[in-house]
């Protein structure tokens, strides 16, 4: 269905309650509230209808200042009927159905998480939006009534081409891993601090996988990451092995041979148009295709680029589900977003890659949801609660946190329990375009143009050629590589390294809660806070960035694989010294940003205490662990911190920080060596 | 029969003496690759930590040491060490020296450590081969 695409600006002929939290950024999460009311005053005579204390106004979830105009969703109780709705054709509605198609094998999750309960109700031409939702909002089989408001992609979605994706002459001497020619232009995966990448990189601003590729893993065909996203260009030479193929069906014959609800879908399925993945529409970017290479462009074949998780050439590689929300000037309806999530999670997906979000503000996550939910977040925790790999007990979610430079994140990523990505450049610093603050939990590369006079500093991936805007570039047309920026990129460098994760979990068989992965995903950080000192030059040096705004506001520090990976094999105990109180250094559990998190709590039980004979309660300071253990023994020490930021999110409080929890070992002897050796 | 019985008695204490006088004077040869067979009377368990560690001692004065405490893969460490008589001291090839220094002894193919440290800490190396997979587990 194609959108009909609305947006609200800030003005009296607006519905108050529609633009409320409209960019609240510099007034504040508590000012805003304040606001609320006076906009609400001022425009209450716009629509005839419940006031805003009426508590059918609270059932309204509108996240976004864009929006459908011919469709809104609904959620009914409990046990209410779909036949209540029936109302709604009097209010304009002229069709309804279920949002969700069934999956029988997970009725229970569906029901748990209330998908079972939303409803899209599309109106006539006459019908005017917002007098119809708050009818729909006084229906008592309602529960919720949500806008499907439009998310906006992460990037700028500008491509720039790659110059000479298939040199004839291939890189010598090097030390990479793979053969693909124009992996040495991605400092993202190895960063070797050339200058034409940009004039101030920095050796090491990358995400440390090289070694992870060369000793551990470099993916399994099993973990399949869905790219929530423009359609993926599944033909893509450098993609289409490392392509999820939905085996029970027949490709083109019009019959949905699965029963998933879905006809065709043989790499993943298209929710805008209905039908078969696209991606060189008018209004195309090549932003999905884009992503998908980041995770698991085919490795070591030779051609192009690499891929976080793309194997080692011998088919191997994660697998890229394409779930398309996007198509050319159309889509990212939340409805749209909540079907592709459901169905990624109903077909096998373990990671979902998400590099869009609402750019609007909310004061908190109830704010958003209004202690209920919304489709989108409903679909995610469904997502996340399916378990589709032998590693976890569910799934992983990975959002953007936004492109704008606010300083905060777009939901649903801000959501408390979401993981949330902001980004560095190849000088291991945020990038001027990165959001930051709450709700972001770490930071990967996204990239960064204007450090150098060629586009070298941004993320080099794949693209489809077919589009117009590289056609229209010079030498390079027609060729399937090119550059972008974003937190649109740094989220699927994220999704890459997770899919990496679980595969090498797999191999050698470990298995976790999704809390317990997702500890050790936001505690496998380097420090960048001690990094933002002063200004950042950027755009040709020709504008200065401040650095300070960022301080402790871009998560937990810089995603580091190689750590993730030795928090997968297990960390060794620490080695404490009986009779004397001393610092232990924790950042083995909690990365090398361990110095400046926010510690909530250390906690150890009666039983690890006495082992320990600790002389007085274990604590932290400044980042290090304090004990005074007094006969040798041994016990587990539980430290609990903000996943990113001063404080946690979740419920009311304003956006922040999800809780991460790890549990140090700790090993008492007679003497201790400096170096941790045994002897 | 009271005379070979005499001979025997002091063939006996001559091959005693000789004896006792050998192992006074040679010196302990810990040179070999051990392992760690108990700390303080645990086998290789401090509470619920199980503890694994080779060493290598060769002849040149150098040492290995492969370590695995808790969770995780080996580390190895490496550097030099000197016996005098029966105190055994270390140093790490980062310069960093051992956490103590001990006294050891021999039993067979057993190797006592004993730390210097105020509560002396009494470990239990057998003669072993160092496992292949251990090594090769070093990245």
């Amino acid at each position: 269905m194609t959108q009909n695409i609305h947006k609200a600006w800030l003005g009296l002929s607006q519905p108050s309650f529609l633009y409320i939290f409209v960019d609240m950024k510099r007034i504040g999460y508590i000012a805003a509230a304040a606001l609320t009311l006076t906009a609400c005053n001022i425009n209450k005579d716009f629509i005839e209808g419940p006031t805003l204390e009426s508590p059918s106004r609270t059932k309204v979830v509108q996240i976004s200042d864009e929006y459908s105009r011919n469709s809104f969703l609904v959620k009914i109780k409990q046990g209410s009927d779909e036949s209540t709705l029936e109302g709604l054709r009097n209010a304009g509605a002229t069709h309804i159905e279920r949002l969700f198609r069934e999956n029988p094998a997970r009725k229970d999750l569906e029901c748990q998480f209330g998908l079972d309960r939303w409803y899209m109700v599309e109106l006539g031409e006459d019908a005017v939006l917002d007098d119809v939702i708050m009818s729909a909002a006084e229906f008592e089989s309602i529960s919720m009534v949500e806008y499907n408001s439009i998310a906006k992609k992460a990037s700028d979605c500008i491509v720039y081409p790659c110059e000479d994706p298939e040199p004839a002459t291939k890189a010598e001497g090097s030390d990479l891993p793979f053969n693909d020619p124009r992996l040495v232009d991605q400092w993202h995966y190895y960063n070797q601090g050339n200058a034409l990448v940009s004039q101030t990189v920095k050796k090491g601003a990358d995400i440390n996988v090289l070694n992870v590729w060369k000793t551990l893993t470099a993916g399994d065909p099993s973990i399949i990451v869905a790219v929530v996203d423009e359609g993926v260009k599944h033909t893509h030479k450098d993609l289409i092995d490392n392509m999820w193929k939905n085996s029970r069906e027949i490709p083109n014959n019009g019959i949905d041979d699965d029963g998933n609800g879905y006809v065709d879908d043989i790499y993943g399925y298209n929710f805008v148009d209905d039908g078969p993945i696209t991606w060189a529409n008018d209004g195309d970017t090549g932003h999905g295709t884009h992503c998908a290479g980041v995770i698991a462009a085919v490795n070591n074949n030779g051609t192009g680029v690499s891929g976080v998780a793309g194997g080692t050439g011998n088919g191997d590689g994660c697998r890229i589900m394409s779930c398309q929300i996007f198509s050319g000037e159309d889509g990212g309806g939340a409805s749209q977003v909540a079907k592709a999530i459901k169905y990624a999670a109903d077909n096998g997906a373990s990671i979902i890659s998400c590099s869009f979000g609402y750019t609007t503000p909310m004061a908190s996550d109830n704010a958003y949801i209004r202690n209920q939910g919304s489709a989108e977040i409903d679909a995610i925790h469904y997502f996340e609660a399916c378990r589709n790999n032998p590693v976890l007990d569910g799934n992983i979610a990975i959002f953007a946190a936004g492109n704008e430079g606010h300083d905060y994140a777009h939901y649903p990523g801000a959501f408390h329990d979401i993981i949330s990505v902001t980004a560095f450049g190849p000088d291991y610093l945020p990038t001027y375009y990165t959001n930051y603050g709450p709700g972001c939990n770490i930071v990967a590369p996204g990239g960064e143009a204007y450090q150098a006079r060629s586009f070298k500093g941004l993320v080099l991936s794949t693209v489809p050629s077919e589009l117009v805007q590289i056609q229209e570039t010079t030498s390079s047309k027609g060729n399937d590589y090119g550059y972008m920026q974003g937190t649109s990129m740094a989220c699927p460098h994220m999704s890459g390294i997770v899919a990496l994760a679980l595969s090498y979990a797999k191999k050698i068989g470990k298995t976790y809660t999704v809390q317990e992965f997702k500890n050790m995903i936001m505690t496998s950080a380097n420090d960048l806070d001690s990094k933002l000192n002063g200004m950042k030059k950027y755009a040709y040096y020709q504008k200065d960035l401040d650095l300070g705004k960022f301080f402790h506001k871009l998560g937990t520090g810089a995603i580091d694989t190689w750590q993730l990976m030795m928090q997968i094999e297990g960390i060794p105990s620490i080695i404490a010294e009986c009779g004397r109180e001393q610092w232990l250094d924790i950042s083995p559990y909690f990365g090398t940003a361990s110095t400046s998190l926010t510690y909530l709590s250390v906690e150890v039980s009666d039983a690890d205490k006495a082992a320990l004979g600790l002389a007085a309660d274990p604590y932290i300071k400044y980042g290090r662990l304090y004990v005074h253990p007094t006969k040798m023994g041994s016990g587990k020490i539980k430290v609990r911190v903000v996943g990113g930021g001063d404080t946690l999110g979740g419920g009311d409080n304003p956006p922040g920080g999800m809780e991460v929890t790890q549990e140090i070992s700790i090993i008492a002897r007679e003497f201790k060596s400096q170096n941790g050796g045994w002897l | 029969m009271k005379k070979i019985l005499t001979i025997l008695a002091v063939m006996t204490a001559m091959l005693l003496a000789t004896s006792c006088g050998e192992k006074e004077k040679k010196p302990l040869d810990i040179t070999g690759e051990w392992a760690l067979q108990s700390i303080a009377t645990k086998a290789v368990q401090i509470g619920s930590v199980k503890v694994d560690v080779y060493i290598s001692f060769a002849q040149d004065g150098s040492f290995e040491l492969y370590q695995k405490v808790g969770e995780g893969r080996y580390r190895r460490f490496d550097g030099n060490w000197s016996l005098l008589e029966d105190q055994l001291s270390g140093t790490y090839s980062d310069g960093k020296a051992w956490g103590s220094t001990y006294t050891v002894s021999m039993d067979a193919d057993r190797l006592i450590m004993l730390s210097s440290s105020a509560t002396p800490e009494e470990s239990v190396y057998t003669k072993t081969t160092i496992p292949s997979d251990v090594k090769n587990s070093i990245l």
